[in-house]
């Protein structure tokens, strides 16, 4: 008995942990989305012929963005009926967002539908509370993150991205603030230089990432950790909003316990 | 349940892998980024694919601005760009949007009219060139 309540224990600080992380990382840019989808969408609409009107209605995308914060109370009552309820919210916005024309264009939302799935098996399993739980909650996690890096890693193999090209392209046009300041401290004739070991940098940290389901949890979550401080530190800290569930998802993963207790 | 969900990551790994090979999976890609897809479903089924920092991808608007590479999702720069948006929105008239996509031996160039008219951006269903 002691042991089965030590298991529920941890699986409802994971839950938590799982869920505070994915709603920072949706809520961070609220400085940017809620003037944005309250008031420039609503008095400057977009049409174009691919999307159907449910997906261009200003009022979808903007219901959508705010629903998660429906499930703020599960981090007060963690039980696995509300995380249930939870995940399903949870998954339905980021889909709806990841299809919008107002918000498709957005990677957080991209992140945040593979974790809401990660939270939905997680609340839905038939595993649940066997040893395979633990053991399929930590390696899909993984994979869901190596998944994500390898499809950054993948779209950059292109001479392009090899080269620097893109990456200082962007960065003379200011796109990624701090790093732009950098790249100005070197003279003009070596830029392409540094763009080019920035953009060859960048690929190989998204190769080691697109490895995790070799990894254990641990090194996964410290990577990620890093590769969020290195962001913070050179670009810009909104990258958090892609980062953040995917660092709740491993970090949730790892605090459960090896085996069942 | 958990083998659907394995099975569902790996058929994405393997799609993303058979992007740096195949030119049918390279122009379904780079049409999903200029919104192109003849359908709506199969195109939101791509949505969920990742694709942070993928291809070289260039907008250019006319009249009233000069080429700018874009990350990703290039009709972003208009569309995700409160102040673009409301600028075109606010100023009616007639505009072409041309972006350009590459990733390895695939190029995808498509042109836009966009129509602003009552404070509305209206893009029409576009042209691949």
């Amino acid at each position: 008995m002691a042991e089965n309540n030590r298991f529920f224990e941890k699986y409802r600080t994971a839950s938590c942990i799982a869920i505070l992380f994915w709603l920072v990382g949706w809520y961070i840019k609220l400085l940017f989305y809620k003037p944005y989808l309250l008031e420039t969408t609503k008095n400057f609409p977009v049409a174009h012929p691919l999307f159907p009107a449910l997906f261009q209605n200003p009022d979808v995308a903007a219901f959508f963005y705010f629903l998660p914060l429906t499930v703020l109370p599960l981090l007060f009552f963690p039980y696995r009926f509300f995380l249930k309820v939870s995940s399903v919210i949870l998954v339905l916005s980021a889909a709806v967002l990841n299809i919008h024309i107002n918000t498709c264009n957005d990677a957080t939302f991209v992140t945040s539908f593979w974790v809401g799935l990660w939270l939905l098996w997680f609340a839905f399993t038939r595993h649940w509370g066997m040893g395979s739980f633990l053991h399929h909650a930590k390696r899909l996690s993984l994979c869901i993150v190596g998944m994500i890096f390898f499809g950054g890693f993948v779209g950059k193999l292109t001479p392009e991205y090899f080269s620097g090209d893109v990456m200082f392209k962007i960065l003379m046009q200011g796109g990624e603030a701090t790093l732009t300041q950098i790249l100005m401290v070197f003279p003009e004739a070596q830029r392409p230089a540094v763009a080019m070991w920035l953009s060859r940098t960048t690929i190989g940290t998204e190769f080691i990432l697109a490895l995790s389901p070799f990894f254990p949890t641990r090194m996964v979550l410290i990577i990620l950790g890093v590769v969020f401080f290195g962001f913070c530190l050179f670009s810009t800290w909104t990258i958090f909003s892609v980062l953040a569930c995917l660092i709740g998802m491993v970090w949730a993963s790892d605090y459960l316990p090896r085996e069942r207790l | 349940m958990t083998k659907a969900f394995y099975a569902l990551l790996i058929g994405v790994t393997l799609l993303i892998g058979s992007l740096s090979f195949s030119s049918d999976v390279q122009m379904m890609m780079l049409r999903r980024f200029h919104w192109r897809d003849s359908s709506f479903v199969r195109w939101s089924l791509l949505q969920c694919v990742p694709s942070m920092y993928n291809f070289g991808n260039r907008i250019e608007l006319n009249p009233g601005s000069t080429s700018r590479q874009m990350n990703h999702f290039p009709l972003r720069a208009i569309t995700f760009n409160p102040q673009v948006r409301q600028s075109l929105a606010e100023n009616s008239g007639h505009y072409t949007v041309t972006l350009s996509s590459h990733y390895r031996s695939s190029t995808l160039t498509t042109s836009y009219d966009l129509e602003s008219q009552s404070a509305k951006l209206i893009f029409d269903h576009g042209r691949e060139q």
